[in-house]
């Protein structure tokens, strides 16, 4: 990771745990307590195994203290297939993924693992407010240059960049995507990075555990 | 009824009016020159295009895609026939028979019989999707894991439909290919199993370096290997069309593989591919002349290539209706929707209504466009054959090579594509079939994800195949066909495999 020169982060979207409406869980607090009773019962799909869907599910097991079973699909498009079809009880995805579905009734949202509730969403709460701060994750954008970049040029590129993100066509593209724009830079982005790349080192080294068992 | 018509109305005058057409017909352009290149698939096409897209509306964006989709199915069948190299994954099974048919001279029957039988493809499965679209989308969503499962298995008995000579023979070739398809990263785990250190094999051995290798570059080498070159099939103008027996046999086929690709295209996962493999099985079992299939029958042809389109419209079926990706094209396409703004989703027929049915119209025209332009086509396509084989095959080679590289930049695919076409000829030497190798290497990591991914909703307990009514039926449906073909065995009866072994048992015998 120090191979690259960080220039600024674009978006940040945490993902949004749902489970399909006709299931029984309203609140994200019913749902930990019920797989707590069944340990391994309730399934998630996930885009892939330590993809970015699996690994947000394992931060929250771990925050909260429970096991999830994991059957892992080839994308977060066939994540969201299998659980509309209901072959899976709960997915961790992007809120402009299953925005759609929420409104048309077919998924229910239970909480975020942002810092902040979702702009979109605004009645869902966080797991942070739940009391799990440890189940923090982001789906995230952002721009990096080669490590030895000069400084001039990254200076550059970084203005460049400022400017782009605050042109009115960009901020209308990225609010049809339903992304919020999170402009970072310079030590707030490094400070970000670092957060995350920690606890996402810290649960690919839980899951390892858990597998090599 | 009246309302839906009403609403096409509506969609035609939005496909007609000038700006869309002409995105239709530049999708279909791009669609046929994608399938026609040997390794650019679809995928690989939309993707690349996806960019330029940005710019137009939405309408026109989807439009424009959606035709390189089933425009790609098209061209697709073009090499396949006329030099045995499969443009895409879906026209595999073209090789086969389309190919044979070259040899004896009905390379234009082949190309016609099918483009016109995607045409009628396309077109009746756009009526489809238009009025069946909302029931089948909450249907196709019950194929869960275990239901894909129980269909793949279906689609392995295919298997057996797929050689001509020694069951043996094909069994070994198909257990050698699904070996091959289990290279890669284990999607559960993701442990590399047999890449021997080498990074780019994690993602598996791919379908067009294998396919373009065991079928075209086989040919190729084993035309080079003859001591006399062989006579160059000069097409003159009047073989250019089916005859009228060629269209009689073909009627049926185009029929049945309609709609089973419609039905199979429905099914989230790359169905699309599946369909022509069972259409194939499906239309020599039901041929009167099984023994013809390999060998220039036109029904192999007109089967797979129907299926293979309608697949693709029966793939819009959940992504139109559900806003759910059927597989990793409308994936794609579901992603272009949401940058042009279109939240695609149950609600995407109600609340963009011009969006839908110009799509749904912009295809019927599409369609239409793709037959006017391959029907011309098939004249100028096959003067190819008339390139001598010292010119045609080096330039084809240097195709085959430039195609597999292009799709993942990689060197690694270009090596596979070798060592498979090596293989292919000492396996063409000894009288192996390969078309088996391909679908077990299509099949083996499918069949694996589904298999794995069930047992993991189970918890392990295999009764979740049986649980499930549809996967039960499907699983049932394969049991049949494996009584049905032990039958022979109790019987004593030969049936036309083994009447077929023998026939050409004779013919080789001076």
């Amino acid at each position: 990771m120090d191979q690259f020169a960080p220039i600024a982060l674009i978006s940040a979207d945490p993902t949004i745990l749902v489970v399909p409406a006709d299931k029984p869980w309203k609140t994200a607090k019913d749902f930990i307590e019920d797989a707590k009773k069944r340990p391994g019962q309730i399934s998630f799909s996930s885009s892939g195994v330590y993809g970015t869907l699996h690994m947000a599910m394992e931060l929250l097991s771990h925050a909260a203290g429970v096991k999830l079973r994991h059957v892992p699909y080839g994308g977060a498009g066939p994540a969201l297939t299998a659980i509309l079809g209901g072959h899976v009880d709960a997915l961790a995805s992007g809120p402009a993924v299953v925005l759609p579905h929420i409104k048309s009734g077919k998924l229910r949202p239970l909480a975020g693992w942002g810092d902040k509730r979702v702009a979109a969403l605004p009645e869902v709460p966080t797991f942070r407010e739940l009391g799990h701060p440890d189940a923090e994750f982001y789906i995230w954008a952002g721009l990096f240059a080669p490590k030895g970049t000069p400084e001039p040029v990254l200076a550059k590129l970084r203005d460049t960049l400022r400017a782009a993100v605050a042109e009115r066509e960009f901020k209308a593209a990225m609010d049809k995507l339903e992304t919020p724009i999170a402009f970072k830079q310079g030590v707030e982005f490094q400070r970000f990075f670092d957060a995350d790349a920690k606890r996402l080192a810290d649960g690919v080294r839980k899951v390892g555990k858990v597998e090599t068992k | 009824m009246v309302e839906t018509l009403s609403s096409l109305a509506v969609g035609f005058s939005v496909a007609l009016s000038p700006t869309i057409l002409f995105y239709a017909f530049a999708g279909c352009v791009v669609g046929t020159l994608v399938g026609v290149l040997p390794g650019v698939g679809p995928l690989a096409g939309i993707s690349l295009l996806l960019p330029a897209t940005f710019g137009l509306d939405a309408t026109r964006a989807i439009v424009m895609l959606a035709g390189i989709y089933y425009g790609a199915m098209y061209g697709g069948s073009t090499t396949s026939i006329l030099m045995r190299i499969p443009g895409e994954a879906a026209s595999v099974m073209t090789c086969i028979d389309g190919y044979a048919m070259a040899r004896k001279g009905r390379a234009g029957a082949a190309l016609a019989i099918a483009a016109v039988g995607s045409y009628v493809a396309g077109t009746l499965s756009v009526v489809a999707l238009m009025f069946l679209a909302p029931p089948l989308a909450e249907f196709a969503l019950r194929f869960g894991p275990p239901e894909y499962f129980a269909l793949l298995l279906l689609g392995l008995l295919v298997l057996a439909y797929m050689s001509a000579g020694s069951m043996l023979k094909a069994l070994a070739m198909a257990a050698l290919g699904l070996l091959l398809g289990m290279i890669g990263i284990d999607q559960m785990t993701g442990y590399f199993r047999f890449a021997y250190g080498m990074v780019e094999l994690g993602d598996g051995i791919g379908i067009v370096p294998v396919a373009v290798g065991l079928f075209g570059l086989a040919e190729i080498l084993a035309t080079a290997g003859r001591p006399i070159p062989p006579e160059i099939i000069k097409p003159r103008l009047r073989e250019l069309l089916p005859s009228r027996r060629e269209w009689r046999e073909s009627a049926w086929p185009i029929g049945r593989g309609t709609v089973l690709g419609f039905l199979i295209g429905i099914i989230p996962g790359s169905a699309h591919i599946i369909s022509s493999f069972v259409s194939y099985a499906i239309e020599r079992r039901l041929s009167a002349r099984p023994a013809e299939f390999g060998h220039g029958a036109v029904a192999g042809v007109a089967g797979p290539e129907s299926a293979n389109n309608s697949a693709t419209s029966g793939a819009f079926v959940p992504m139109l209706a559900l806003g759910v990706p059927s597989g990793p094209i409308p994936a794609v396409m579901l992603a272009a929707m949401m940058v042009h703004g279109v939240s695609p989703g149950p609600l995407l027929i109600k609340n963009q209504p011009e969006l839908f049915w110009g799509f749904i119209a912009s295809m019927y025209v599409g369609n239409v466009v793709l037959l006017i332009l391959n029907l011309p086509l098939v004249g100028l396509f096959v003067n190819l054959l008339r390139v001598p084989y010292p010119v045609l095959y080096p330039s084809i080679l240097t195709f085959c090579i430039l195609g597999v590289y292009a799709v993942n930049g990689s060197v690694v695919d270009v090596w596979i594509m070798l060592a498979m076409g090596a293989l292919g000829y000492v396996l063409r030497k000894l009288d192996f079939e390969t078309a088996p190798i391909v679908l077990g290497v299509i099949l083996a990591p499918m069949i694996e994800m589904a298999l794995r991914q069930s047992l993991a909703m189970s918890d392990g307990r295999y009764s979740i195949f049986l649980a499930r009514p549809i996967s039960a039926t499907l699983l049932t449906v394969g049991l049949v066909l494996v009584l049905l073909s032990l039958k022979p065995l109790i019987t004593k009866s030969l049936d036309w495999r083994a009447r077929l072994a023998i026939a050409e048992k004779r013919e080789e015998l001076p």
